[in-house]
């Protein structure tokens, strides 16, 4: 798992794998008797392309690599993180290793149900929101109200 | 005169548990996500409550720290926690 900030993503763990090497374990702050905790990789890694500025990226992984996508649409920018090494912006920023495309979903794609409310209503009809810092859709199984049947909703959260 | 600081939580997260990271827990509790969010002296929940805009807190480094927690599979809470990323060497401001 990743936690992810305006400067980087770090690996985290609640439980450390036997070959993970320099890891920092962090204990609950508060409380006594919660043996949550959380185990760190102390350094962050992030991405180096010139497009890379700002924050609230979306980070997400596929075949075990871990991608950033720092602009959702028109222009649709992501680019690879090597999460192995520790961030170095400065030094690389140069390397542009983005892919981008200035496609746009072929439909209404919106970010929360109030944006898709405003486009029902004819306040809003833009094709897409370009709002970041999406937690990534989690998908969750939910019973119907009515039937009992388990449902599957999306989840994701934006800033 | 003394002020309290006051903590908020935002920015909230939720992920499935990859079968490598479920904890074992007392009592045979199965986590299935973990939700993590910010916890936060900087926030406007209180905008009327002067002492959380005590300049002298102004001035030095917020407290900003990171809230993880483990649910069940109907998003109940089983377990919480709140960690200073700093003492893992993590310097980022907001999660």
């Amino acid at each position: 798992m990743y936690i992810t900030g305006g400067k980087g993503i770090t690996p985290v763990w609640l439980k450390v794998p036997a070959d993970a090497t320099g890891t920092k374990t962090i204990r609950n702050m508060f409380g006594e008797g919660n043996e949550l905790s959380l185990t760190v990789r102390p350094q962050a890694s992030c991405c180096t392309s010139k497009s890379c500025q700002g924050k609230n990226f979306n980070y997400f992984v596929a075949n075990e690599t871990v991608f950033v996508e720092t602009s959702p649409m028109a222009p649709h920018i992501v680019e690879q993180v090597d999460v192995d090494h520790k961030c170095k912006k400065s030094t690389l920023k140069q390397v542009d290793t983005s892919v981008r495309t200035n496609e746009i979903p072929d439909q209404p794609s919106f970010f929360s149900n109030m944006e898709r409310y405003f486009a029902m209503h004819g306040y809003y009809t833009s094709g897409g929101s370009r709002n970041r810092g999406t937690a990534g859709f989690v998908e969750i199984r939910v019973p119907d109200e009515r039937t009992g049947r388990a449902l599957t909703l999306l989840v994701g959260v934006s800033q | 005169m003394t002020h309290r600081t006051y903590y908020f939580e935002y920015n909230p997260s939720l992920v499935r548990l990859p079968a490598s990271q479920i904890p074992e827990l007392p009592g045979g509790e199965q986590a299935v996500y973990l939700a993590s969010y910010r916890v936060s002296e900087i926030h406007f929940c209180l905008k009327d409550f002067k002492g959380q805009m005590n300049p002298d807190r102004l001035k030095r480094t917020n407290d900003e720290f990171l809230g993880i927690a483990l649910l069940r599979s109907d998003l109940s809470v089983i377990t919480d926690a709140t960690v200073d990323l700093r003492k893992g060497g993590i310097r980022q401001q907001d999660f």
